[in-house]
């Protein structure tokens, strides 16, 4: 038996959430969704500059890469909230964004921003080597055809490339999910950060971090699923040798069962 | 592969540029839109800068993971604590509203250089070494102690018992700052040095003690007492509180005509015994030093 837990908060916590809980769990969501799809875009923005004739494109593709793959994210989402005021004087990104149709607060906003441009230098080196796998071959023969190079890759590549994307990429957001937690450090109360609060009143730090382990837990489970059905998608041209639906979920929760397939 | 099937990545590019058109062009909204918020003249006599007048909210970056003086209102996003009644009060006395942004301590003077918030109410210390960056209006003293397992079985009582032993602190704190002076003094008469163990968040701190990582934690005493009033089975008191220091609601140095107001509405919540009921509520009275 565990010493001195009370079951009755994490009880409450998991099957009792209240609002405030539910908004930062809102947060969590929203803010590695964003930041996962501007990564994804920088990513690939940086993947084809890198693969361009033209060398300054090249060059900055790296300095990208070499820049936000090599300083730790909690500094990177420090400068976009507070730099341009602590190093320029102006505001880059004000205490409220306002996007017309609805505001965003600023320190979510630039956590989005931060982690976003930070994936995207890990996500650029993943669809490189996504259409890298792509064979040569398929270029050629559509260029042969009369496609230009641009629609070739946009037609032919890319889409082959995404097969061989997406099962990193799902990794990537599985990170993201845990790493959008750093946000907190700029005031943005997401999961993590409303597990803190909560401690740092009642003292509990077992069964708070406890129930936000589960949360991330049930994100990360269900962002599995999801994944799977994606690639289950992708691969229909070769159906036949991949799990089905229920099968991965099977394998999420079960793994050591899934050894004795050839998952 | 069909066409059809290339739908989630078209998709997902779309979104794309639906957010990056939504970046750009909220960029330059936000910076023309000024938030107007309804003035409450309600006992409002001091004169708030014109900015805060305009914007009807003063607000603070606050830490609030520090109670008694700032922590959230258990299962709500109200913040509640002395420096929340002390900041709600400056506002009211100016005629706007109050509101505390919550900000990690070590990335909060950053935050008000940075000008995300007006004024820092956080139990921060007026320190030489802060007033280098940021103007401090004060408006109490506050003392340090020592909290340790209850019984304490290491027997600290001070700073000279601490000698040789393990302290937590939280990082950026003052209290951080005196520890690493008196260990080095301590070395210097010939004695071990104190073991200082930082963390993140004072509560961190404070957990590491009660799972025997430390043998005290040393705060702000208004906070130890806090915990030894919450969890009275883990923690005691070790020692009296020690070298109180002045802390101060944290202005930038080029606003002085908000650093005039605030001064004006501290004087006027001490003497109009405000500062009392505030202390007297969240139970102070032995922690903290009223300033004169």
């Amino acid at each position: 038996m565990v010493a001195g837990l009370e079951w009755h908060i994490l009880w409450q916590r998991i099957f009792h959430p209240d609002h405030v809980f539910v908004l930062a769990l809102w947060r969590t969501i929203y803010i590695s969704v964003l930041a996962q799809t501007l990564g994804v875009v920088l990513g690939l923005i940086a993947a084809l500059m890198r693969m361009s004739k033209f060398w300054p494109l090249r060059f900055l593709s790296g300095l990208y890469v070499l820049i936000f793959r090599g300083t730790p994210v909690i500094v990177q989402i420090f400068f976009v909230y507070f730099g341009a005021n602590l190093l320029f004087g102006f505001t880059l990104i004000p205490r409220s964004v306002n996007f017309g149709l609805f505001t965003m607060d600023g320190a979510a906003f630039a956590g989005i921003l931060a982690l976003g441009i930070n994936e995207g230098s890990y996500m650029r080196e993943i669809i490189r080597a996504g259409i890298d796998a792509v064979d040569r071959g398929q270029l050629e023969a559509a260029r042969s055809l009369g496609m230009p190079y641009r629609l070739a890759m946009r037609r032919i590549v890319l889409p082959q490339a995404t097969r061989f994307i997406i099962p990193p990429l799902g990794n990537e957001f599985n990170n993201m999910m845990k790493t959008s937690s750093l946000v907190f450090f700029i005031g943005v109360t997401e999961l993590f950060g409303d597990a803190e609060i909560r401690y740092s009143t009642t003292f509990k730090p077992v069964e708070y971090f406890l129930a936000v382990a589960f949360w991330y837990l049930v994100l990360t489970s269900v962002w599995s699923v999801i994944q799977a059905q994606i690639e289950r998608r992708l691969t229909a041209s070769e159906r036949g040798d991949e799990l089905s639906f229920w099968e991965r979920v099977v394998h999420a929760w079960a793994p050591v069962a899934a050894w004795g397939r050839r998952a | 592969m069909s066409p059809s099937r290339l739908t989630p990545p078209a998709g997902a590019v779309i979104v794309l540029l639906a957010l990056i058109v939504a970046g750009c062009g909220g960029g330059k909204k936000s910076a023309a839109t000024t938030t107007a918020t309804t003035t409450s003249a309600g006992g409002a006599s001091i004169q708030a800068p014109a900015s805060i007048k305009s914007a009807g909210t003063l607000v603070f970056c606050s830490d609030i993971t520090y109670p008694p003086e700032e922590s959230y209102k258990p299962g709500t996003t109200t913040p509640e604590g002395s420096d929340i009644d002390i900041g709600t009060y400056i506002a009211q006395k100016m005629g706007v509203k109050a509101r505390f942004d919550n900000t990690g301590f070590d990335g909060i003077i950053a935050a008000l250089l940075a000008k995300k918030c007006d004024a820092i109410i956080s139990g921060m210390n007026d320190t030489p070494a802060r007033r280098k960056q940021v103007a401090f209006v004060d408006y109490l003293k506050v003392g340090q102690s020592f909290m340790v397992k209850s019984g304490n079985p290491a027997k600290i009582a001070g700073i000279a018992s601490i000698a040789g032993k393990a302290a937590s602190v939280e990082t950026g704190t003052t209290n951080k700052d005196y520890l690493d002076a008196q260990s080095k003094k301590l070395q210097a008469q010939g004695k071990k040095a104190i073991k200082v163990v930082t963390f993140p968040k004072d509560t961190d701190a404070a957990n590491a003690l009660k799972t025997g990582k430390v043998d005290a934690y040393f705060g702000d005493a208004p906070v130890a007492a806090y915990y030894i009033e919450k969890d009275p089975s883990s923690f005691a008191i070790g020692g009296t509180p020690i070298n109180p220091i002045p802390i101060g609601i944290a202005i930038l140095k080029s606003d002085t005509a908000l650093q005039a107001a605030v001064k004006q509405a501290v004087s006027a919540m001490y003497a109009d015994g405000t500062m009392d009921t505030i202390l007297a509520r969240w139970k102070l009275n032995k922690a903290v030093a009223k300033l004169k």
